[in-house]
């Protein structure tokens, strides 16, 4: 292995586990998440603006998010046509796949890659990563008031996208 | 289709998205898959093409899971002594896909006690059946109700939403889509912590808790207990008292909660059935 395929291959090893459930809760199929988690690493070793970044953990992450929306954006969003559950021969059902409607999550997610990139970023990192304010801020270069704005805001238009995309 | 309606809904579906995990195998998995094709530079086969593996992934998790089972009642942190909290019980309302109880609301003015049978699905669709022959159906996200009269076979469409002010003045407008059904929305806007935790009690087979919620608005007091069963952290009795500041008292409960259960949505369709006469109706209001 060549420095770039063991950096990544560290990279794996310490945030393989986050990257991969980030991309099941993007995408809420188990299956596709294991494709797209091999997806990921595999673009990442061919990419040469990964081995100038800066902050490789904070562009692995941003990449992930980005293939996983760049999925949804693919999927025919209708969705009584989507799956509502992982395939078959996949054991790992969601386990509120059962229990909150399918169909709700699919229309918030599908939103969520429809918001600007940074109101997007901030909403993954605090909502489906579960940092804090202080966290994101840190990350994002911004002060947790902003973050904490920006997250207010985002919600406020995810709910306007979702009311524009009633019948 | 159901849409959140509020910022609140929003946040409680995303935070329910943050909470969902991947199954350790499934994690394992894809990471030694991610790390193969880094090594081989190639993409290693999908699980499609690895079903005998699957086949004995799935034993090794069915064996897991049965350990699980075993061991859980030793791990719970409910038998650790750890009190269920209502932040709990709240999540889990929320996953919760349909709801059907029964509703008696008591006012003070004699007429004894109205019963309703009340189903929901999907937070937004709302059926109420009073007595026999009366059925009103309400689609919250679009703001659709109607009202059923099996016995006369008439459906009257409610449209328009009348407002009467203390002036003797009135609006009217379109009935306007509501923020989401009673049920759901109370729970939303109850705090985390209730001002005080009731002793345990039995309700039919169950021993339940209860959690006491006291709130005034407009010099109007309005007293909640939710009654929940620790197994299931789903509420099974709700009491709610209202005291007006005149002194006026109207009680609500509800009861025999089944969860999860209703199947066919065309319970909840707001068409008029064959065979009725349509009318159009309005929904009468009076302003504080």
């Amino acid at each position: 292995l060549d420095s770039h395929q063991k950096k990544l291959v560290s990279l794996l090893d310490s945030h393989g586990s986050s990257l991969h459930a980030l991309l099941m809760r993007i995408t809420l199929r188990a299956d596709v998440a294991e494709e797209l988690l091999q997806d990921l690493f595999i673009r990442l070793a061919k990419s040469g603006s990964f081995r100038n970044s800066g902050d490789s953990v904070a562009y692995v992450f941003r990449s992930a998010m980005n293939l996983a929306f760049d999925w949804r954006r693919r999927q025919d969003r209708s969705p009584a046509t989507a799956p509502m559950v992982s395939e078959p021969e996949c054991d790992d059902v969601l386990p509120i796949a059962g229990l909150i409607q399918r169909e709700e999550l699919d229309r918030i997610l599908n939103a969520l890659g429809d918001l600007s990139p940074i109101s997007r970023d901030v909403v993954v990192l605090h909502y489906l990563q579960q940092h804090s304010y202080a966290d994101i801020a840190q990350r994002l270069g911004k002060s947790a008031h902003q973050v904490r704005g920006l997250c207010s805001k985002a919600l406020t238009r995810l709910r306007s996208i979702l009311a524009s995309a009633e019948p | 289709m159901n849409a959140p309606e509020s910022d609140q809904t929003i946040s409680d579906l995303l935070q329910a998205i943050g909470d969902i995990q991947p199954a350790a195998g499934s994690t394992r998995r894809a990471v030694e898959r991610a790390r193969a094709a880094l090594v081989e530079s190639s993409p290693v086969p999908s699980s499609k093409s690895r079903r005998p593996d699957m086949n004995r992934w799935i034993t090794v998790s069915v064996a897991g899971l049965v350990v699980l089972g075993v061991m859980i009642p030793f791990l719970s942190p409910r038998d650790a002594g750890v009190p269920l909290a209502f932040a709990d019980v709240k999540k889990n309302v929320l996953r919760t896909k349909s709801v059907q109880y029964v509703l008696t609301r008591t006012d003070d003015d004699g007429r004894g006690p109205q019963t309703s049978q009340v189903s929901i699905l999907g937070r937004y669709l709302q059926r109420t059946e009073n007595g026999t022959d009366h059925v009103t159906i309400e689609n919250a996200r679009t703001g659709k109700y109607v009202s059923l009269d099996t016995k006369a076979k008439v459906c009257t469409v409610l449209q328009k939403q009348v407002t009467l002010y203390p002036d003797g003045s009135r609006t009217e407008n379109d009935v306007q889509p509501l923020p989401k059904v009673d049920f759901y929305a109370q729970i939303v806007n109850l705090p985390d912590k209730p001002q005080k935790r009731l002793p345990k009690k039995k309700i039919g087979d169950k021993t339940v808790v209860g959690f006491y919620f006291e709130k005034k608005v407009n010099g109007d007091t309005w007293q909640r207990t939710y009654w929940v069963d620790p197994k299931s952290k789903l509420p099974v009795r709700i009491e709610v008292n209202w005291i007006g500041k005149g002194g006026g008292t109207s009680k609500w409960v509800m009861s025999d909660f089944i969860y999860n259960e209703i199947k066919d949505r065309k319970l909840f369709s707001t068409e008029p059935p064959k065979g009725y006469t349509v009318k159009e109706g309005k929904i009468f209001g009076v302003a504080p």
